[in-house]
């Protein structure tokens, strides 16, 4: 039977580290990091303000009867929040934005806004925000309802200060996004507060901890966007991001049918992308993992047919 | 002896990148020129596209052993003209040498380098702690850069608290070019402007303020703006860039066209006008020797 899906994946923006515009690099879209889920409610809701937010800001300006967006941020490195305070929308004042962020350090991502407005660095006149903008600090670990009806689960994965991976439970599927993160091993552990974990259970047992936590986190989920930035031949294992091997290992062990190669590298042109994505195909034969490349633009159903 | 000036527009938009097929023929990176006259290498601003020049150095560097040694004026310090250096490639090597030249103070352009690379938003300390040998000049009377003469004229600008810097670059064959991504279009401005660009042959300018497209119009040349600045400073060649990231290639070309018949409209008065109108773009290069745009071998 073909359960009809309504809950849509929408990528606005794929790209890893920072936008990038050439010949060659058109196909798969140069935009750095943002995500819509179309739940099926009256609300956005967006993933990460890379400059592909740029896309939602324009659907916005052609459907204005959209009054309510929810943003949930991974973390706070360029490529996710630098379009932000750029939002036009944010100028009006019948637009209701929450953004539900980690801290980062010792600040709450509504300090470091305000610290982003007070530098004087926007190339923008000072930001007149009319529109009604709510902070919501969300820590790893923690499941919330959107406007009581999306449930929305946190993870923190391995990359540098807090970053999450959101998990989101729909009316008719489950999708988790994990933008950026590395495989945790005892030598490459990257995140804030990490390493006191590991220091305090031990290394190896911190690793086990994380992986099968990661693991149990991502169980019952219909598709899985994933940091694939690296390949298992240019990986830096440091720099916080993975590889398609990874990011099929914890689809095969979580029972994940569905794969969106995600962050691409901004060195990476259409044909090294497409190169990407018949390797994880072979990767993933005969495990009945169908795996996709997220290219700007494309919406899929979050249940496959 | 031909002339071996060449500037190519590594990045062409104001404001944020605006990467995608609508874009295609003028470019969605924000704001790069990188100019080279075969012994020097100088860019104005370091946008996103100063990323794509990082890369071609750095595979050039690996063919010639040569360091790299480089120099970066700076227009400002807001974040479409900064950000890019973090994926500049030279930067995180030891054996470059980066010359920050500011019309502002060097506190000012470390400060506004540091809050780039800031550790909340990159995967950095701060700009200091980057590899590369980094020195940081302040533009008062003039500056020599290989070839060049470089002088700049800092201007009040609402946008930044810090000023922006105008640029003009001459050389001893001839080249004169002026350089405006950041200027206040007031009235007062633009005549400051235009006395410290006249007589530059070749000006390239910010054409980023529209009245539909852009609710940040203020504080910004647009297109009208620029071509008063060229007219003023009696400019031969009038490269227009810096284009707000809504502006896509269909508008950039009507617009290109306004103004073309508004030029030709002046020419009915004023014969003696000689200027050509261009749209700055990421594919093509400007030669000095002809002072028209080139097709890139690639």
């Amino acid at each position: 039977m073909i359960k009809k899906s309504h809950s849509l994946l929408k990528f606005h923006g794929v790209r890893g580290s920072r936008p990038v515009h050439a010949s060659g690099f058109l196909g798969y879209g140069g935009n750095t990091t943002c995500l819509e889920i179309e739940t099926g409610f009256d609300f956005i809701l967006a993933i990460d303000c890379g400059t592909g937010l740029q896309h939602i800001s324009r659907r916005l300006r052609l459907h204005p009867n959209r009054k309510k967006i929810h943003i949930l941020l991974t973390h706070t490195h360029w490529d996710h929040v630098l379009m932000l305070p750029l939002l036009k929308e944010l100028a009006n004042p019948e637009l209701e934005v929450s953004i539900h962020a980690p801290d980062i350090g010792s600040k709450t991502f509504s300090e470091l806004f305000e610290t982003m407005l007070k530098l004087g660095r926007l190339p923008i006149p000072k930001a007149q925000i009319k529109c009604k903008l709510t902070f919501h600090r969300i820590q790893p670990g923690q499941t919330f309802l959107l406007e009581g009806k999306v449930k929305v689960s946190t993870f923190q994965v391995n990359h540098q200060h807090i970053t999450l991976g959101y998990k989101i439970g729909l009316q008719d599927g489950c999708i988790a996004v994990i933008t950026d993160t590395a495989l945790l091993t005892a030598d490459n552990i990257l995140g804030q507060g990490m390493n006191e974990r590991a220091l305090l259970i031990g290394p190896k047992n911190f690793e086990k901890e994380y992986n099968q936590g990661l693991i149990r986190f991502l169980k019952g989920v219909d598709c899985l966007v994933f940091d694939t930035h690296f390949n298992e031949d240019n990986l830096k294992p440091n720099w916080g991001h993975a590889t398609p091997d990874l990011a099929i290992n914890f689809c095969i062990k979580s029972g994940i049918k569905r794969l969106f190669l995600f962050h691409h590298a901004p060195e990476d042109n259409d044909d090294k992308v497409a190169i990407k994505q018949e390797y994880a195909r072979n990767l993933a034969l005969h495990r009945g993992i169908q795996v996709i490349n997220a290219r700007e633009e494309d919406e899929w159903p979050i249940l496959s047919a | 002896m031909a002339n071996s000036v060449r500037i190519k527009f590594r990045g062409v938009r104001a404001i944020h990148s605006a990467p995608g097929h609508h874009n295609q023929t003028t470019g969605g990176n924000t704001s790069c020129i990188q100019i080279d006259d075969g012994s020097s290498t100088i860019f104005v601003n370091a946008g996103f596209g100063i990323s794509a020049a990082g890369s071609d150095i750095m595979s050039a560097r690996s063919t010639t052993g040569k360091n790299v040694d480089v120099s970066i004026l700076f227009s400002d310090f807001l974040w479409d003209s900064t950000i890019g250096f973090l994926s500049f490639a030279p930067i995180h090597f030891k054996s470059s040498k980066i010359q920050i030249v500011t019309g502002s103070t060097v506190a000012t352009a470390i400060d506004g380098l540091d809050d780039a690379a800031s550790p909340f938003f990159s995967p950095f300390e701060n700009f200091r702690g980057l590899s590369a040998k980094k020195s940081f000049i302040q533009i008062h009377e003039g500056l020599k850069i290989g070839g060049w003469d470089v002088s700049g004229l800092l201007t009040n600008n609402p946008l930044t608290p810090y000023g922006a810097t105008i640029w003009r670059l001459k050389n001893n064959k001839g080249d004169d070019i002026g350089i405006v991504m950041l200027c206040d279009r007031s009235e007062d401005t633009l005549a400051k402007v235009g006395n410290f660009l006249s007589g530059c042959k070749t000006l390239i300018c910010a054409a980023t303020a529209h009245p539909e497209h852009d609710s940040w119009s203020e504080h910004r040349t647009g297109f009208e703006e620029a071509l008063t600045l060229a007219l003023a400073a009696k400019t031969e060649a009038l490269f227009l860039t810096h284009f707000h990231p809504e502006l896509d290639d269909v508008i950039l070309q009507e617009e290109l066209i306004k103004l073309k018949l508004s030029l030709a409209s002046m020419r009915k008065d004023n014969p003696s006008v000689k200027l050509s109108i261009y749209l700055a773009n990421e594919i093509e290069d400007i030669s000095l020797a002809t002072s028209t745009l080139i097709k890139k071998a690639i």
